[in-house]
């Protein structure tokens, strides 16, 4: 039994043996699937295709031969001769018709499997690339023939109608079997002829026994630690790669969950891919072994549905989950939807950094951050809207606020953290008020993008740099509309500390005007770097006097495009300030 | 032997301290790239390895020690900064060019490296090998990974009870 069931595995098992030998078996996993998935074929249809039905991970080029048999064989086929040439002699009586290769990545699956009342034949070319075929009438056959190791497996079969070849290629929904070992992404000469023992032929690989013994022989920390790199769904998958590596998975203590891993291309089934995703996410989540997690991070696409909004209870359940596990760093990402988060359950001893992206954060979140989780340090939000009008915290050191985090709408938002040693802050949406920096008594580095399109005030702008007045670091960019200062307004504070000074094209506009202002006021800077290649409007006004004195300014680095025409009049007028040529750096 | 450009709190010359490989061969490096090594800290800070003695290794042979030291003199100085929140976009894609090109090595050297660094205790450099690893098996079926890390083929029976194990595991594999 075993030699048909080897035989199997290399090529298209004879029907008779499949036929006479239901409960052949198989060293292979893929080979136990195949059968399993031939006998059903072979019977009448499936009462339940959801429990046998499987997807393959499919990587590489494919290319989808579509042969119309016309009618059914006549006869078991033949034994298969020699690697590749095996082929043609399926297709008694058929042609091959139209052939189309695409890139695949992703996963092939099909609708639905097929009636029993076809045949099925195998068309298997020389090239050396996996190939999909489309076989048989009325129903359609899925085979993948991988020339190069002369093997083919009958994959699917789904009664989508074959005249509609286009589509069928195009949408690439085919649900196949797992094919697991045998599916390659860039299959490797074969060493054997099929009909060789299995084992000489899956050696194309040469090997180093020292070197890939010695992997396995590491400790079981050290393999757990390789996998904690893995996205989720691989990292359990190597639960069959052997014996020791059973059980790895569990211990795993980073765990990233990204939907890229359940995507099918040209399938938008959104809600059986969101359901297996969510499914997925479950039980790994309940099977894994209680160790504590140093790493959650979660990024997924439950799919956009304007019927079904935001499905915000079982994610939330998740992050509570992940913080139950002690989790030190947490990070969400939400596509096409957003998270409503319930931030009740956001209690966390072991929290140290969060990372939200289309969250929406209620009113109370950072009450609840400041109780719940008093070992946060690092908070970065993008494109969450903040209900809080006021953002405080104790405890964190490192606070980005970034890409269309919208405040509220009539009051000014204002932060305060006093042990806040890096900010950022990236405001580009339509109208954003500037928030109030109240308290950043220990703030250090600062990182800013102002570009708003409406609603700036000079007022705000002064506020804003006040609260920033202590940095060492600041990297300042401005594209809000242009504004102008009156006289006497003292819009920029004292830098008295500030050291590194990188500033955007903005600060050019009306004769270097906020440049001059911002170095009169950072007698200690010690490098001013001026990024040009961004674009933006500035600020003008008036100046009492034209130049600044920087004693400890000692480089200036301009970052501008090849042959930007104000670098020369930079240069000049830095020149004609005190810094000498040999401290202007220019890059491209 | 260049002394450190500012004062970084320590001392005023770079102190240095010798280890000694498995084969013998003396390794001369600064404290504070040797001190990446959590095992060799609390040595150092004790005042060992300085002037003839030399810290024993004897599970570290000397061309693994030296590329380990490589790997350490190259980031003692943005460990130094404490995760380095000043280091510049610059000099953290220049530690990342360095990191791949230092990891672009055969397995037996791989292998070496992260017992190495897992002896040592050198957090970096262990994720660093992990990473690699990981990138090595990244989108691999369980085959795939089998071969690309050269274990031995399974037997029958240990086939047959990771078959058994697969059906189980559906959830991951639908």
């Amino acid at each position: 039994m075993s030699s048909s069931a080897s035989l199997a595995l290399l090529n298209p098992p004879p029907r008779s043996a499949l036929l006479h030998s239901p409960s052949c078996s198989t060293t292979s996993p893929s080979g136990l699937l195949l059968l399993h998935h031939l006998r059903h074929w072979l019977h009448p249809p499936l009462a339940s295709p959801s429990d046998c039905l499987r997807r393959i991970p499919l990587r590489g080029r494919v290319s989808v031969v579509y042969a119309n048999l016309g009618r059914r064989l006549p006869s078991p086929p033949p034994e298969p001769s020699a690697p590749g040439g095996h082929g043609r002699r399926w297709l008694r009586g058929g042609s091959l018709g139209a052939r189309k290769s695409f890139d695949v990545s992703g996963v092939v699956h099909a609708y639905e499997v097929g009636r029993a009342d076809c045949e099925v034949g195998v068309a298997a070319d020389n090239d050396d690339h996996v190939s999909l075929h489309l076989i048989a009438l009325p129903t359609v056959m899925f085979a993948l023939s991988e020339p190069a190791r002369g093997r083919s497996y009958v994959v699917a079969s789904g009664s989508a109608d074959p005249d509609d070849f286009q589509q069928i290629n195009e949408k690439t929904c085919l649900f196949a079997y797992q094919l697991f070992d045998e599916m390659s992404r860039s299959p490797e000469p074969v060493a054997g002829a099929p009909g060789s023992s299995r084992r000489a032929d899956m050696a194309p690989v040469p090997r180093n026994p020292y070197a890939g013994r010695q992997i396995n022989d590491l400790h079981r920390d050290i393999l757990v630690r390789f996998l904690s790199h893995l996205d989720a769904r691989q990292a359990v998958q190597t639960c069959v790669v052997s014996l020791k590596w059973r059980d790895l998975w569990r211990d795993v203590q980073r765990l990233h969950f990204s939907h890229r891993e359940f995507e099918i291309p040209g399938d938008d089934d959104y809600d059986a891919r969101s359901r297996w995703f969510k499914k997925f996410v479950n039980r790994l989540l309940m099977l894994r072994n209680r160790t504590s997690l140093e790493e959650f991070r979660l990024s997924y696409n439950l799919g956009p549905d304007p019927d079904n909004p935001a499905d915000s209870a079982e994610p939330s359940l998740w992050i509570r989950h992940a913080l139950l596990c002690n989790a030190r760093s947490v990070e969400v990402i939400v596509w096409e939807d957003r998270l409503e988060l319930d931030h009740a359950g956001l209690t966390a001893e072991s929290l140290t950094s969060l990372r939200f992206d289309t969250v929406v954060l209620y009113h109370g979140f950072f009450r609840q951050l400041q109780t719940g989780c008093q070992a946060l340090k690092c908070l970065i939000l993008q494109n969450c809207p903040i209900d809080d009008t006021e953002i405080f915290s104790q405890t964190l050191k490192f606070l980005s606020i970034e890409r269309d985090c919208s405040f509220d709408y009539d009051d000014q938002t204002s932060i305060s953290a006093p042990n806040l040693t890096h900010f950022g802050f990236f405001s580009h949406g339509y109208y954003n008020r500037i928030p109030l920096l109240k308290n950043l008594e220990s703030l250090e580095t600062a990182y800013i993008s102002l570009d708003v399109q409406k609603g700036i005030q000079v007022g705000h702008i002064r506020q804003f740099l006040k609260g920033l007045s202590g940095v060492t670091t600041l990297e300042f960019y401005y594209a809000a509309p242009q504004l102008e200062m009156a006289n006497n307004l003292q819009w920029c504070p004292t830098f008295r500390k500030l050291k590194f000074l990188t500033l955007g094209r903005w600060c050019l506009r009306g004769d270097y005007y906020a440049l001059i202002v911002v170095l009169q006021n950072s007698s200690n800077l010690v490098k001013l770097t001026l990024q040009l290649k961004e674009h933006g409007s500035g600020f003008i006004g008036e100046l009492g006097k034209g130049s600044f004195t920087c004693e400890h300014l000692n480089i200036v680095e301009i970052i501008c495009v090849e042959r930007d025409q104000v670098v020369n009049s930079l240069e000049k007028f830095l020149l004609a300030s005190g810094i000498t040529p040999g401290q202007i750096y220019i890059k491209h | 032997m260049a002394a450190p450009e500012s004062g970084d709190g320590n001392n005023g010359a770079a102190r240095m301290v010798t280890l000694i490989s498995s084969d013998n061969t003396r390794f001369e490096v600064e404290a504070a790239a040797a001190s990446l090594s959590q095992t060799l800290q609390l040595t150092i800070l004790d005042g060992g390895g300085g002037g003839g003695d030399g810290i024993p290794l004897p599970n570290v042979d000397s061309a693994t020690l030296s590329k380990v030291l490589e790997y350490c003199i190259k980031h003692a100085p943005a460990a130094a900064n404490g995760g380095a929140p000043n280091a510049t976009a610059v000099d953290r894609a220049e530690l990342e060019r360095f990191d791949n090109e230092f990891v672009n090595i055969d397995q037996s050297v791989l292998y070496s490296l992260i017992m190495a660094a897992h002896n040592l205790e050198i957090e970096g450099l262990q994720s660093l090998v992990a990473k690699k690893v990981a990138d090595m098996i990244k989108g691999k079926s369980p085959m795939e990974i089998r071969r690309t890390l050269g274990f031995p083929d399974p037997t029958p029976e240990e086939q047959a009870e990771m078959n058994a194990h697969m059906l189980e595991y559906g959830w991951a594999y639908e």
